[in-house]
């Protein structure tokens, strides 16, 4: 038998899952479950030494103890992206909350639904592809997996409101952690904008793991927001894996506000022709945390497009890392890929690590990528000084115009009611 | 007898080791305009720069007073809200920031400092229209990024428009004319001379003496070598376009 790190002791006790997870009763699902936890115990968490893993460090965890959440109420007062939604699914602790949720009156072609529900009965297929660079977290995610969103917008289903995906934590005596399988399904044409927010102010160490399988059908549309905000006790490893058929569109934007070791690596497969990925990340790291970012575009299709805009802030001891991979196979020709990022280092004890990476073996391609990283620009903020502007109001000013063009796709309100929000959290650290 | 605005004594500075300048005594009374001439690299935009603020820059003799007051012991943004305002050389782009809302920002922080109401959003773009008009600017430049894309004659405006938003008690102009067209500097004197009063300073540095035949300064000092080398009337302009800087670089 493996033996099994303190991490885990807790919650898989004598190397056996615990028998609270859902769907026990399908044999298909407890042998895909055994099967990726062993692998999890002989692979261990990465290492330096794994490319990927050069950067952020996970010592940190395997010093804690990791515990199922208490079943209990979240004190947090819910905030929304926008006022104006189709629906609201909340996740406590990362189990969807039936009473905080507003799914009953969904538009037309829109389902939500959350992973036990779909694992109840007798009857339940496999409803998680593979994904493309799986790796450790996502082998102990299939493992210990609790709940997750399953969302799936019918063919030609055009949904105007955006859909809102809300992760809340509850105050807890033991670190505890949880594991969500989400799955994001668009059919042929269908459309979908999905807001989602995961803030948490807990003080007690919260370690999770988000495996999010998207799939867009030929022509579908979906549109993305991702706002995290941990505390600076918070683990979180991310993985989105999107495969892009043709025609289809996927837009990302992905705002990270903190936390102790945060890692969002998003994987697009872009599969037919004249897809579309767009990716634009904020990252704004302050005290000791890491947050590390990881794209890896992968143009498998003639004629398909992708454009990824990332800003990386970093301050106090903090750690921003983006690793950028952009693959264009032999068969893409006419691929146009764009990236470009650029860090501000907001102290001298902060660090910002990129590694942008081209593969193309294809070679009539459009492939620009730009990377550049500094201080606050002394002169611009004198500038603005010089023209009364208080140091901190002008350095906000200016973090600000860092990062706005992140947000020039969405309407003037989204926009704001963003800048607001992000400005608010880092500004008090409020939620 | 008139107040003085400006008042500075033996200003020695330096950068990194270099000694930039070399005790500069100069004072500005109430309603004066003093013009500043020299050739390039005798410490202009230094003295300018240290008058406003700028970090990087080591006293190392000498003080500066402003109505009265230590100006060095204060940061860049409470020299503004005291009254001093410094047109730039070279206006600074800020990609990302508009020009309306940092105009905005710029002057109700002022306000706010001085202890005057802020503007509201609608009242401001009012009196910014306005102003903007007489100074020949276009309007869509009040949306455009600050500086970003400006020719060097917009620039300029930009920051005269800046001027007239803020009404400074002492108006240092550092290099207003260059780049500009003979329209331009018109537009631009114009718009200087329109600040002029009696409560007001003004110090105009230039390095040629055609933007003081727009701008009529009540005193012109020729700066070489990070000292003032000799102080005139409006007549020492006129001398100085005939016979060039050569004698002052001799003598420094
Ligand atoms: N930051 C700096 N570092 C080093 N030398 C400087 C710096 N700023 C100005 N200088 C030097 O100081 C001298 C005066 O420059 P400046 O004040 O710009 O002159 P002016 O405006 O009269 O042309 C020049 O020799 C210039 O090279
Ligand atoms: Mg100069």
């Amino acid at each position: 038998m493996q033996s099994i790190p303190t991490y885990l002791s807790q919650r898989i006790a004598g190397g056996v899952l615990p028998a609270d997870l859902p769907g026990q009763q399908h044999a298909w699902l407890v042998q895909k479950r055994e099967a990726a936890l062993l692998r999890f115990l002989n692979n261990g968490l990465p290492t330096a030494q794994d490319e990927d893993w050069r950067y952020t460090h996970l010592r940190a965890i395997e010093k804690e103890t990791f515990h199922l959440a208490d079943q209990s109420t979240p004190t947090q007062t819910i905030e929304h992206m926008t006022q104006d939604f189709c629906g609201s699914a909340v996740f406590v602790d990362g189990i969807l909350s039936k009473t905080l949720s507003k799914l009953d009156n969904l538009p037309a072609g829109l389902s939500v639904s959350c992973v036990r529900e779909k694992l109840k009965g007798q009857q339940a297929d496999d409803f998680f592809p593979a994904m493309i660079g799986a790796d450790s977290w996502h082998d102990l995610n299939t493992a210990l997996f609790d709940d997750g969103a399953v969302i799936d917008v019918a063919a030609g289903a055009v949904i105007e409101k955006p859909l809102e995906v809300i992760c809340l934590s509850t105050k807890q005596n033991n670190a505890t952690a949880y594991h969500a399988k989400n799955s994001i399904h668009l059919g042929e044409n269908a459309s979908l904008k999905i807001y989602k927010s995961k803030i948490s102010n807990a003080s007690h160490v919260i370690f999770s793991t988000h495996m999010n399988h998207i799939t867009l059908q030929k022509g579908a549309k979906l549109q993305r927001i991702v706002l995290s905000k941990h505390a600076d006790t918070t683990f979180t490893f991310v993985h989105d894996d999107v495969l892009i058929h043709e025609g289809a569109v996927f837009e990302k934007t992905a705002i990270n506000l903190g936390g102790k070791i945060i890692r969002q690596k998003t994987t697009m497969n872009l599969a037919g022709e004249n897809a579309y990925a767009g990716m634009n990340i904020l990252t704004h790291t302050a005290q000791d945390g890491t947050t590390d970012a990881l794209v890896d575009m992968r143009h498998n299709a003639p004629h398909t497009q992708s454009k990824q805009l990332i800003r990386s802030l970093a301050g106090g001891k903090a750690r921003a890392v983006f690793q950028g991979k952009i693959t264009v196979a032999q068969i893409a020709q006419k691929t146009d890929a764009a990236q470009n990022h650029q860090g501000m280092l907001l102290s001298d004890t902060a660090e910002i690590d990129a590694k942008p990476t081209l593969e193309i073996y294809a070679d009539d391609v459009k492939c620009s990528h730009g990377n550049t990283c500094g201080a606050l620009d002394e002169t611009a903020l004198f500038y603005l000084r010089s023209r009364g502007i208080p140091k901190e109001e002008a350095e906000r000013l200016l973090q600000q115009a860092f990062i706005a063009e992140l947000f020039e796709p969405f309407e003037e309100s989204l926009r704001d009611s963003l800048m607001q929000r992000i400005t608010d959290i880092i500004e008090k650290g409020a939620a | 007898m008139s107040t003085p605005i400006l008042e500075i004594k033996n200003l020695h500075a330096r950068v990194e080791e270099k000694e930039i300048l070399k005790g500069i005594n100069l004072t500005i009374n109430e309603g004066e305009v003093h013009a500043i001439m020299g050739p390039n690299g005798s410490g202009k935009s230094t003295l300018s720069y240290i008058l406003a603020g700028r970090e990087g820059y080591e006293i190392t003799a000498g003080e500066v007073l402003f109505k009265g007051k230590d100006l060095l012991s204060l940061a860049p943004e409470e020299r503004a809200a005291a009254g001093v305002f410094l047109g730039f050389q070279y206006p600074v782009e800020i990609p990302g920031v508009s020009n309306i809302i940092f105009l905005k920002t710029c002057v109700n922080s002022v306000r706010k400092a001085r202890g005057q109401a802020e503007y509201d959003a609608i009242k401001f773009l009012r009196i910014v229209r306005e102003k903007a008009k007489t100074l020949n600017m276009d309007e869509a430049m009040l949306k455009r990024s600050v500086n970003v894309g400006f020719s060097g004659g917009e620039k300029k405006r930009a920051e005269i428009l800046q001027m007239a938003l803020f009404e400074p008690s002492l108006a240092v102009l550092d290099e207003t004319d260059s780049g500009l067209d003979i329209d331009a500097l018109k537009v631009v004197s114009d718009g200087v001379n329109a600040l002029r009063d009696p409560s007001r300073a003004m110090l105009v540095i230039t390095h040629y003496q055609r933007l003081l035949n727009h701008i009529v300064p009540d005193h012109v000092h020729v700066m070489a070598a990070g000292r003032i080398q000799e102080s005139g009337g409006r007549e020492l302009a006129q001398k100085l376009e005939a016979n060039g800087y050569a004698q002052y670089i001799k003598a420094a």
